[in-house]
């Protein structure tokens, strides 16, 4: 379950995922007088960079948590920004 | 244990889906602020209001009566809009390989989060900090404002309450 | 929890595995990166991902605007070079001798340059020969590019900051007075005619078709090319009116100089 990602991987996941959510979510309050969009999301990660053969992150989770704790733990935050929806908010 | 079985435990759902829930549950709010704001207008049309004074001059001290319902007199319910919010998560990430049937299903690649709020409980079970782990903010603006609700309340004040009378 | 208690194990590597290099960094079994090419291969990511968003079949695409990695890593030395050692899937760093590294990475629009231009950087006074040679070597070949250069690259090429403002902001107001004189055309659209369609002159707006101009402008907004404010509304009937207030201005100093 603990998988070592590629930045790559975890960002474009990310971005999927959201995108997908905000869709779905658009899709399912179409017809309500009000609707809300996310104009950032914030993700903030814990976890070891390792390097395999590509520059690789495993993120904590609650098999192998804070095997590092604080003092060894990398930190990974990702912001991301809707375009250009962002503009109509 | 299992791993998987930990994963099930947390009540793991993926990402997209947390985004989706959230962004509903903040339109469902929304929406039972809206629905208590119109309830609170039809109860003020059946709120009786009355003012009796006496109306003083030179030779007679005449009493008389201002009548009407609480909305003629102007108090509204209070319209509670969410302008802006933002939702932080302590999570737990677990990541997995997906089934090929998925992949296909959503059309990317074979890996997906999945995110489980971390609460007190799941925290001592598995020993987990909850300081050291991941978290996701986001943040929710509205768009547009609930005009259609406006406009409907505007009508039931027309219709239903006629401005004071003295009599 | 195990967390630091746990002690550094030593563990049968694979043959995959890189550990001659790694027993440089008594305990652990780690990789070395020196920072060139932890950043290079993040980029590389970021612009994977950045491609990844931009292809996304939808009306909004979330961007990624900002990357912050606090990288816990063992710093070593080998000979010239500092290098970093990061855990692999195999074993791992005492967390006691780790040090923290910040990068922040964040994407940068390209800077979208005009084609063609006609005057030479050497027609803005303090720039000679020497330096308009030397401004052409990194490709700012006339007065249009340096409207469009940053200061930072000046500055590479040893000009003072403030002088390499002065010289970007008179560069800026050479190009815009190009167009100056154009019926509704204020400073705002001036920018924007020389950035997104790459329109400096009257004589090229005079040339130009209202609806592809309007088209190139919508999409230089759209996508961000540009920054307007909100309430900037573009219509054809304002490309028009720029356009056709263009061809007479043209026509008219034509009539005067003949």
């Amino acid at each position: 379950m603990t998988s070592p990602f590629t930045f790559f991987s975890i960002i474009s996941e990310f971005l999927y995922e959201a995108n997908e959510g905000l869709d779905q979510a658009t899709q399912a309050s179409k017809d309500q007088p009000v609707a809300f969009t996310i104009p950032q999301i914030e993700i903030e990660l814990n976890g070891k960079v390792i390097r395999d053969e590509e520059l690789e992150m495993v993120p904590s989770n609650a098999f192998e948590s804070n095997y590092y704790g604080d003092k060894g733990e990398s930190k990974l935050k990702l912001t991301f920004k809707l375009v250009p929806g962002e503009q109509n908010v | 244990m299992s791993a998987l079985s930990i994963g099930t435990e947390l009540a793991s759902v993926p990402f997209d889906q947390m985004i989706r829930n959230l962004l509903l549950a903040m339109v469902a709010a929304q929406n039972d602020a809206n629905s208590s704001f119109i309830a609170g207008v039809e109860d003020l049309v059946d709120t009786p209001v009355s003012l009796k004074y006496k109306k003083t001059s030179d030779n007679s001290n005449e009493e008389k009566e201002l009548s009407g319902n609480a909305l003629a007199f102007g108090i509204l319910p209070t319209l509670l809009q969410i302008q802006s919010g933002t939702i932080q998560i302590k999570m737990v990430i677990t990541m997995q390989r997906t089934t090929e049937a998925s992949v296909n299903v959503k059309a990317k690649g074979g890996w997906a989060f999945f995110s489980a709020s971390v609460d007190a409980k799941y925290s001592s079970k598995y020993s987990y900090s909850v300081e050291a782990s991941s978290f996701i903010e986001i943040k929710v603006a509205p768009a547009p404002p609930p005009e259609p609700l406006m406009k409907a309340i505007d009508k039931i004040v027309q219709d239903t309450a006629p401005p004071p009378e003295s009599t | 929890m195990s967390n630091n208690k746990e002690k550094i194990e030593v563990k049968n590597l694979t043959a995959s595995s890189n550990v001659t290099a790694e027993k440089a960094v008594a305990p652990a079994f780690a990789a070395k990166i020196d920072s060139c090419t932890l950043i290079t291969s993040i980029q590389k990511d970021l612009l994977r991902a950045h491609d990844f968003a931009m292809s996304q079949d939808r009306s909004t695409t979330f961007v990624l605007s900002d990357f912050n990695l606090q990288l816990k890593a063992v710093v070593t030395q080998e000979g010239e070079k500092t290098m970093l050692a990061l855990p692999t899937k195999q074993g791992d760093l005492d967390p006691n001798t780790m040090s923290t590294l910040n990068l922040t990475l964040r994407p940068v629009p390209l800077t979208v340059k005009p084609v063609t231009g006609t005057r030479p950087v050497e027609s803005i006074e303090g720039i000679g020969s020497v330096l308009g040679g030397r401004l052409r070597d990194i490709g700012i070949a006339d007065v249009s590019d340096l409207a469009l250069a940053s200061p930072e690259d000046l500055v590479k090429l040893r000009i003072p900051l403030t002088k390499a403002n002065e010289f970007i902001s008179m560069a800026k107001l050479m190009v815009k007075s190009n167009i100056a004189g154009v019926e509704g055309v204020d400073e705002q659209v001036a920018e924007l005619l020389v950035v997104a369609a790459k329109i400096d002159s009257k004589e090229k707006l005079a040339q130009t078709s209202p609806e592809e101009l309007t088209a190139i402008l919508s999409d230089a907004i759209e996508t961000g090319k540009v920054k307007v404010p909100k309430t900037f509304n573009l219509t054809v009937e304002d490309s028009t009116r720029w356009v056709a207030s263009a061809k007479t201005l043209v026509d008219r100093t034509r009539a005067s100089t003949q």
